[in-house]
């Protein structure tokens, strides 16, 4: 049903696909224009009524808010960290944001080697810049720097988020800046993390078109938010108000946005209160795990029971409750002020915890996540650290690893590896070891015999735990300055490897010739 | 209705050129005898082999409350003396009624098992009656085949009721998976003459000697039949010689080749006086087993009883290069095995007894007994063994922990925390457990505070906790919470999720 009606706005919207129809309705306008002068002279269109009764948009209001990026990305081989492959070239589209930047989805330019900016006024390309990449908020900031560029364009004004409920239309444009647009309404809110710990609000519709590539959300003639992920018919719009949010941090360089660090569970089972201590007439979440590194840490304990957030009651799901509204939000959601205003990194949040039986205030700082959680990455950074040594690759275990060499349904293909996983993905104190994995055995004649043992952790190395692959790195150094002629490793099945430390430099040449390796490792 | 009758008349066809097909074999096996006599066919079938008719038990693990299922099935036997019957072990795995019968006998006879082998799939049955002895003639077990040379495999595989004899050749020899134990790996033949449904524990034959017994076959590829070769059969048959059965003995060494030049140097295998192409370097012991106390981690085995490893760990036997782990193979419990090794840069003797570990007992599947389990409060709790991995593995994709705690069980150490991880596999819906769902398919570590090690321990600390009216507190792996259990609720839910569920023990322990 909401397609049909949605599919009928966009026909009465849609000027440039139906010139007859555009005709009718340019008539249409034009009588509405001269009633609208005699009722209010000077008024004009401008003068927007109510949303969604609005005069449409137009085509050149939008065109001068989209610049559309060229973007020539490289994908990083993790097995062979050192190689780049030429990935295939993307079209996104970035919107115009005051003080000449374009807005884009982080996700979309974090491996661009190059970008090429073009404008709805002119087929030329101009070249583009990351200047400000933020994959915890998947947002970044990206500068044109060819004199003028800017000069035909104008950001939308933005107007408030849009409440559930509310329709707007989701406008996309096409390679020549004709605009698609869609009817869509917001179904409700919710609040996720792409990537990272950092959790935003979202707003589901749903959607016809694939928007996947960035698109506006617009009601009236102003921006209330764009696109951040559409799949099967639905779209998930970041709200125009944590696009500013973003954008104005970015630009002095500060992170936008806080991430909470712990993760609550359920205090409903009437046992599991009683073992709590947790009076019936309380309610409130039970802290399962703070991440070191965010603003949990040092604040909330592990079997904390989270009762209130700066006074807002927690209810035993973990929920905070509006009663006004009736809606239900994540705890984590203590972020959005009000309406959708967000916290900033360095706000003091006050907890009411049931720690022991006691009841507690806490005082939480907000800090913006900087690493520090993960022992085993979920991204990493475009340069992977990597250890060659006597032709075998040593690695640090990552999402992007596991991945890359069993497929997406990785937890079923190597038991110890997802069991390694689940159980120390994260850091329960703040910390630097990694799980360090023998990724790759070259053929050799000094591998023989080893070349099954790939893509498994090693336990000792000279008997010492390599904690990382620096650490690994400073034995091997230590070994060679002591005039050692081997290194022993032995593997997380007892497999025992030895390196030859004597003829070191000529092997380690050897395998980079061979193996078109570059010179240094990082 | 057509396609029916069409389909039937198919069959007739197909029957019919079997037929043909079967008097042209026999036909043409004339000038086999001339060439090959002594492999060619030399017995009574009728007075040898035995058709052996099953109905067993078969436990649902993933229920392992309920009832167990009937389940029929059948296979093939041979007389060895006068009594004996030998046979599979997964023929009679289970088995509460056993039927035999001749192919020239007119009446079927109750049979029971005598020895049973899970470990190498042989067990012995006699008839309880000496009625179906009359006219039987034992068959004699001869040696190992040459590979290539010529066998007959006779048994009473499906499609048909008649006996059915099958030729081919010894097409490989080696150590192979027996798949009924899941875990065991003993010698076997490989043969290219066809293995189907029901030839289980029937005799591969040249002339009148048994040279394998039929058990297993390898879906996937074409031809590949495997038999259990004499030297496992002499084996059975002389451990079973003591009224009992003890089973195979583990040497326990975990090792790795030592083809690596540059880990051949720093062992310092390449000294003088060495042999350049010899060892295996130990990487784990199995606890408890015949290496354990002896042997070490870093050894280096250079020979086993006499016989030379191949830096790849190969042995030569009888002109066959075998896995060097198959020279104790074939050790009875208690025998001498001797070593020759490289240890901190000498040359040293060691000798040790063989003798069988339990560690791994849980990994090997159980036929015998009923299932193990306990419900409080609506919670099911089973050991993690073979037959619930069976039964369960593909719902449990999503916990990566159990599926590596019990396969890298020596690997990972794993077992020096436990004999056998409790997992809490299923919860029965009652309203005293409605928030647990989170605990399912998790594994227990703590109950009331004390590490478990096995079912048994977990059984009796948390019986001896409800009896005492005090609650249940259970730590799981990868689990922050526990989970808390009162006596009260556990006593209240009881009756109701007996009858809801329609349970009639709450538990089920088997004697160890």
């Amino acid at each position: 049903m909401k397609n049909k009606s949605g599919a009928e706005y966009s026909g009465r919207t849609c000027g440039t696909c139906h010139p007859a129809f555009n005709w009718k309705k340019m008539a249409w306008g034009l009588v509405v224009f001269v009633l609208l002068q005699l009722l209010w002279p000077g008024s004009g269109f401008h003068a927007a009524p109510l949303d969604g009764q609005a005069e449409p948009i137009s085509d050149i209001a939008l065109q001068k808010s989209i610049v559309q990026l060229k973007v020539y990305p490289v994908s990083r081989n993790y097995l062979y960290p050192w190689s780049k492959r030429p990935g295939q070239p993307l079209t996104v589209f970035g919107i115009v944001v005051p003080h000449k930047r374009v807005l884009v989805r982080a996700e979309d330019v974090r491996s661009a080697v190059l970008m090429q900016a073009r404008k709805y006024s002119s087929y030329e390309l101009a070249e583009a810049k990351v200047e400000h990449l933020d994959m915890e908020s998947n947002l970044a900031l990206v500068t044109i720097d060819q004199p003028g560029f800017f000069d035909d364009l104008l950001a939308l004004p933005a107007g408030p988020d849009l409440a559930v409920g509310a329709t707007a239309v989701a406008v996309k444009l096409d390679s020549v800046f004709q605009a698609y647009r869609e009817d869509v309404r917001i179904q409700r809110q919710k609040v996720v993390a792409d990537f990272g710990f950092t959790h935003l609000p979202v707003q589901v519709c749903q959607g016809d078109a694939d928007f996947a590539s960035g698109g506006l959300i617009i009601a009236g003639h102003t921006l209330r938010g764009m696109v951040a992920y559409a799949k099967s018919g639905t779209m998930e719009i970041l709200p125009v108000s944590v696009m500013n949010e973003y954008r104005k941090r970015a630009l002095v360089g500060q992170p936008a946005f806080a991430s909470a660090g712990f993760y609550l569970g359920s205090m409903i089972d009437p046992a599991r209160r009683e073992y709590y201590q947790m009076p019936a007439n309380l309610s409130g979440a039970l802290v399962k795990r703070v991440l070191p590194g965010t603003s949990a840490w040092n604040v909330l304990q592990k079997n904390d029971v989270l009762l209130a957030i700066d006074g807002k009651l927690v209810d035993n799901a973990g929920y905070i409750g509006d009663a006004q509204t009736g809606q239900k939000l994540p705890a984590l959601m203590h972020f959005v002020k009000g309406g959708s205003s967000l916290r900033h990194p360095g706000d003091v949040l006050q907890l009411q915890v049931l720690r022991k039986g006691q009841q507690q205030t806490l005082e939480m700082t907000l800090k913006a996540y900087r690493g520090g959680a993960e022992r085993i990455p979920w991204l990493l950074n475009e340069e992977p650290p990597y250890l060659l040594e006597g032709g075998f690759l040593f690695l640090e275990l990552s999402l992007p690893l596991l991945r890359q060499v069993y497929g997406s349904d990785w937890k079923g293909r190597n038991p110890e590896l997802s069991m390694i996983f689940n159980s120390r993905q994260f850091y329960t104190k703040p910390g630097q070891d990694r799980i360090v994995i023998l990724a790759q055995v070259f053929p050799d004649p000094v591998t023989r015999g080893f070349e099954g043992f790939r893509m498994q952790p090693v336990r000792l190395v000279n008997g010492k735990a390599p904690f990382n692959l620096t650490r690994m790195r400073k034995i091997i150094a230590d070994q060679v300055s002591a005039g050692q002629a081997f290194l022993h490793l032995e593997l997380s099945g007892g497999q025992q490897i030895v390196v030859d430390l004597q003829n070191r430099d000529q092997i380690n040449q050897r395998i980079k010739e061979r193996y078109a390796i570059p010179a240094n490792d990082t | 209705m057509q396609g029916k009758w069409k389909a039937k008349g198919w069959v007739l066809v197909y029957l019919a050129a079997n037929l043909l097909l079967f008097i042209v074999l026999l036909s043409a096996s004339g000038p086999v005898y001339a060439t090959e006599p002594d492999n060619a066919l030399k017995i009574d079938p009728g007075a040898s082999i035995v058709k052996i008719e099953v109905r067993s038990f078969v436990y649902d693990y993933t229920k392992p409350w309920s009832e167990p299922r009937v389940q029929a099935s059948s296979g093939t036997g041979f007389l060895i003396n006068k009594e004996y019957i030998l046979t599979n072990a997964h023929v009679v795995s289970g088995a509460k009624f056993i039927h035999l019968s001749r192919s020239n006998q007119e009446r079927e006879f109750e049979g029971e098992v005598v020895f049973v082998a899970h470990d190498c799939d042989l067990a012995i049955v006699r008839a309880k009656k000496a009625e179906f002895y009359h006219g039987a003639q034992p068959l004699r077990i001869g040696q190992r085949p040459e590979l290539g040379s010529e066998i007959n495999v006779l048994g009473f595989p499906i499609g048909g009721d008649r006996i059915s004899i099958t030729r081919g050749i010894v097409s490989r020899i080696d150590m192979d998976l027996y798949s009924h134990s899941q875990i065991d790996q003993h010698l076997t033949l490989q043969v290219d003459a066809a293995i189907n449904p029901g030839n289980s524990g029937g005799p591969a034959m040249q002339g009148a000697e048994v040279i394998g017994v039929a058990f297993q076959s390898l879906r996937g590829g074409e031809n590949l039949g495997y038999l259990i070769p004499p030297s496992v059969i002499q084996k059975f048959l002389v451990d079973v010689e003591d009224g009992k059965y003890d089973g195979y003995i583990e040497l326990g060494v975990i090792s790795q080749d030592t083809r690596n030049p540059v880990l051949r140097r720093a062992a310092g295998l390449n000294q003088a006086g060495l042999a350049s192409e010899t060892g295996v370097l130990v990487t784990g012991i199995m606890p408890g087993s015949s290496a354990d106390g002896f042997v070490r981690k870093g050894d280096v085995i250079l020979e086993i009883n006499g016989h030379k490893i191949s830096q790849q760990g190969d042995v030569d036997l009888n002109g066959s290069r075998q896995p060097y782990s198959m020279v104790t193979d074939n050790l009875q419990n208690g025998a001498r095995i001797d070593l020759l090794i490289w240890r901190q840069n000498s040359q040293q003797k060691l000798h040790f007894l063989a003798r069988p570990t339990n560690v791994i007992a849980h990994l090997r599947q159980d036929y015998d007994n009923p299932p193990e389990y306990a419900i409080f409060n609506g919670m099911l709790f089973q050991p993690l063994n073979a037959n619930l991995m069976r039964a369960a593995v593909s719902a449990w994709k999503d916990r990566p922990e159990l599926l590596y705690r019990y396969s890298y069980f020596v690997r990972a150490g794993i077992y020096k925390q436990v004999d056998e991880d409790v997992v809490l596999s299923y919860r029965l819906g009652d309203r005293n457990n409605t928030y647990l769902d989170r605990y399912t398919r998790r594994i227990v570590s703590k109950v009331n505070g004390k590490a478990i090690r096995n079912f048994h321990t977990f059984l009796s600390a948390s019986r001896s906790a409800l009896d005492q009216g005090q609650k249940l507190v259970l730590e799981f792996r990868g689990e922050d919470v526990p989970l808390v259990i009162t006596a009260d609720a556990d006593a209240e839910s009881q009756a109701r999720i007996q009858q809801f569920y329609g349970i009639q023990k709450m538990a089920n322990q088997n004697e160890k």
